[in-house]
């Protein structure tokens, strides 16, 4: 059924140019290397997300409990 | 063609092993570049430019094929996105005329119209899919790419792939049966 | 092209969405998927559903709150399933200018601090509240240790008004630290009698044979045991109602502490959704609605 499609998209509708390669290793040539995130910011943004987050997660269990949590009534 | 790049000495920052790489996954990019409906010279531009992304980010991912692999892809389907979304506009106007002219043709099955004119039609028909349905099956399409591979790129879970690529299909199908798509 | 991009953390935003549901989506700047997550999270733990749960037969309710917490647990685990694979998919982000961390660490307080607690305070207050049965006295209609569902919508305005008959729960007169729960019996300005094991409201008995009781076209089953009760007659005061245990001769009621007022009436039980005795769960008393 999908035969004939599949041989249309199989087909490459536009291949690399001759000498690609070379392009993109000329430009890889003068390319700027990224600046990452120090370490230190890195973990205070981890000591931070767990700070929070574990009241944030347990007040949000809480909730989903919040209507089987009894109160006593004598 | 077929040799494996070494994605060890990639991550470490060889470049010639890069080149390897460069060497061995061109074809199939694009390939996947022309099934997202660009043209040749915006083809070549993401192409670049997803190599060289694939190249300042190695250290950020394990030195494996799959890893590798389908981070050049993803970074390439995202470029290709926004480059069809910034011509969108642009396109349009084209789109139509091209559209009016295919109108104005005979309708003719796909097997009787030469290459070209084929071609011409798939582009505009896969243009004309919504970006999902597009970038879906323009990486199905890919041989390097499994299933899992095509669901990490996308977001989305496995089962998911298969089904949005059976409905992609169909809605292409449909686009080239109709006479203007 | 000289724009910068970074990889998203896959596991930073698994986290995110552990705190928060939505909160890894807005990381993954997806922030249209975030706002409905979190909502539809909230809604169907909290209000919307509760809130169905009271216009529903009260037979429904355990069923209906089983769902809501399925439902949101899986809204919750399939949040942090998606933040996993869309943190995973974008390798070359472009940061939008709104991510920041002042953005999210105002999100989190807002949501997680303020709002959450706010619609677990509502519900609890407005809607539905879990009471566990300390004592005795209500028994045999609810034992000890009876978990039940009582409606919050009671003895308000837009809400259900007080009946004869309605198990109530309300806040102890001489110690409001504590709750009771006990039947109404007397509406203000009803003449209540006591004498022997007869109870009359306005000059109708009570009694219907067999330990039961009715009035209003309501009725149920009381237990008495020895010594029968003190001879009484009392006008119930305007804007109290008058309580007993159905449990009459082991039970702390309006007998003792005078009317309530209707001020400190809160709830009406619905539903028992779970019932513990000596001999672990009592499984027969799961889902019963008591008269």
């Amino acid at each position: 059924m999908d035969d004939d499609l599949d041989r249309l998209l199989g087909a490459p509708l536009v291949l690399p140019p001759s000498g690609f390669t070379a392009t993109v290793m000329d430009r890889i040539a003068n390319a700027p290397t990224p600046v990452r995130a120090s370490r230190m910011t890195t973990m205070l943004q981890w000591v931070a997300l767990f700070g929070i987050g574990v009241p944030a997660a347990a007040e949000l269990a809480l909730f989903v409990l919040s209507v089987w949590t009894t109160s006593s009534a004598g | 063609m077929d040799i494996e790049p070494n994605f060890q000495r990639i991550a470490a920052g060889d470049r010639s092993a890069f080149a390897v790489l460069v060497g061995r996954y061109q074809r199939a990019l694009f390939g996947f570049l022309g099934r997202m409906g660009l043209e040749q010279s915006a083809a070549e531009d993401i192409a670049q430019d997803a190599f060289l992304r694939t190249w300042t980010h190695r250290a950020d991912f394990r030195p494996d094929r799959a890893s590798f692999v389908t981070w050049l892809f993803t970074i390439a389907r995202n470029l290709a996105l926004n480059a069809a979304a910034r011509s969108h506009r642009q396109r349009e106007t084209t789109l139509d005329d091209a559209a009016r002219e295919i109108a104005c043709d005979r309708p003719l099955a796909l097997d009787a119209i030469d290459r070209r004119q084929r071609e011409a039609r798939l582009r505009d028909a896969l243009r004309a899919l919504p970006p999902a349905d597009r970038t879906l099956l323009a990486l199905v399409y890919v041989e390097d790419l499994s299933h899992a591979d095509i669901a990490r790129i996308e977001g989305c879970s496995s089962g998911a792939v298969k089904q949005r690529a059976h409905r992609a299909k169909q809605k292409l199908r449909r686009l080239l049966e109709t006479d203007h798509g | 092209m000289n724009v910068v991009t970074v990889r998203r953390n896959k596991w930073r935003a698994l986290a995110m969405s552990l705190v928060l549901p939505g909160f890894g989506q807005l990381y993954n700047g997806e922030v249209n998927k975030a706002i409905w997550l979190f909502l539809i999270f909230l809604l169907l733990t909290g209000p919307g559903i509760a809130m169905i749960a009271l216009y529903l037969p009260a037979g429904l309710t355990m069923p209906v709150l089983v769902f809501s917490v399925v439902a949101s647990l899986s809204v919750w685990v399939w949040g942090i399933a998606d933040a996993w694979r869309g943190a995973r998919a974008r390798v070359d982000y472009v940061p939008a200018p709104w991510q920041i961390s002042g953005l999210y660490a105002l999100v989190i307080l807002l949501c997680g601090f303020v709002v959450v607690p706010a619609t677990v305070d509502a519900v609890r207050t407005h809607e539905v509240q879990s009471f566990d049965i300390a004592s005795g006295s209500m028994e045999p209609t609810l034992l000890r240790h009876d978990l039940v569902f009582a409606d919050k919508r009671y003895n308000c305005v837009g809400c259900k008004a007080v009946h004869r008959g309605d198990i109530a729960i309300f806040t102890y007169p001489n110690d409001r630290t504590q709750i009771y729960v006990k039947r109404i019996i007397g509406l203000p300005g009803d003449v209540i009698t006591i004498g022997g094991r007869s109870i009359s409201v306005n000059g109708q008995p009570l009694d219907m044979g067999a330990g039961t009781e009715g009035i209003d076209g309501r009725s149920w089953q009381v237990q008495w045991g020895d010594p029968p009760a003190a001879e009484m007659r009392t006008t119930v005061p305007s804007g109290a109602v008058f309580v007993l245990g159905d449990n009459r001769s082991n039970s702390t009621d309006s007998r003792h502490f005078g009317a309530v007022p209707l001020d400190d009436v809160v709830g009406n039980v619905r539903q028992i959704w779970a019932s513990f005795g000596d001999g672990g769960i009592r499984w027969e008393r799961l889902g019963m609605v008591p008269r």
